[in-house]
């Protein structure tokens, strides 16, 4: 049995250092793991931004209905009659800018 | 421990056990060289885990090997066919056959005939020296059938030793 398990030894032995010569056992480049306090703000900015584009339509506050469905009127009016689209753009502006003012 | 001293330590021994895999040898889908990579990554990204109450190199094999039957059973489910398997029967080409000395042609014929398991067994303790409980550990099974497995290998490498003239 003695010489079985020095063959096996020397079999394995020699298994081994042949792929250690071979080209693929050089140490591959690995990047650093990022370490815990980055990884967290990097989370926490995450977070923030997914808030960001929750909250946002909550705080800033878009023109009513009225005025959105104004602007297509104006826009169709511009295609059909372009004589008369600078005088509805400057109401449309009007009442746009005091709409502001209001809130 | 660095990442370099890992990879030093056990890259070459790793390629060697993940190519006792059967499934590994007849595929040609899994190179033991990536799965030795795989499990040196796994290593790595997993030492803060690792229980210093345990040897490294216990450690280190019970990953590779449920990482190699892993990727294994993922590649089956994959290609459709089954790579694992426990019957003996490697081909040796005539290539590896002719850089090899007829000692080493006769060892590899015997440990290619084995089973998957004793083969790795035989690895194990051979190569990496390990004791019957840390190969028990990393094998899933009793030390006792580690220690009965070990004793028909070497039994078997004896006679074959025999019959051609070695021992």
């Amino acid at each position: 049995m003695r010489k079985a398990d020095r063959v096996l030894r020397e079999y394995f032995r020699n298994e081994v250092e042949r792929v250690a010569m071979d080209g693929r056992a050089g140490t591959p480049a690995v990047a650093d793991r990022p370490d815990k306090p980055a990884a967290w703000w990097s989370e926490l900015l995450c977070y923030a931004a997914l808030a960001a584009i929750v909250l946002l339509p909550h705080v800033v506050k878009l023109p009513p209905p009225q005025l959105a469905e104004k602007s297509s009127l104006v826009y169709r009016e511009y295609v059909q009659q372009p004589s008369v689209f600078r005088e509805q753009v400057q109401a449309y502006i009007n009442s746009l800018e005091q709409w502001f003012r209001e809130e | 421990m660095e990442f370099e001293q890992i990879w030093q330590r056990f890259y070459a021994p790793l390629v060697v056990f993940c190519r006792g895999f059967r499934g590994v040898q007849q595929s040609g889908l899994l190179e033991p060289e990536d799965l030795a990579q795989e499990v040196l990554l796994k290593v790595f990204n997993h030492l803060e885990s690792y229980d210093p109450k345990y040897s490294m190199t216990t450690w280190v094999y019970r990953i590779a090997r449920n990482h190699c039957i892993d990727a294994l059973q993922r590649a089956a489910v994959v290609y459709g066919r089954p790579l694992r398997g426990d019957e003996p029967g490697r081909e040796i080409g005539p290539e590896l056959m002719a850089e090899r000395n007829e000692l080493e042609g006769l060892i590899d014929s015997y440990l290619a005939g084995l089973p998957e398991t004793d083969r790795q067994i035989a690895f194990l303790r051979f190569s990496e020296d390990l004791k019957l409980r840390e190969i028990a550990r990393i094998m899933h099974m009793p030390s006792g059938t580690v220690k009965y497995r070990l004793h028909r290998i070497r039994g078997g490498l004896q006679n074959g030793l025999k019959e051609a003239g070695y021992a």
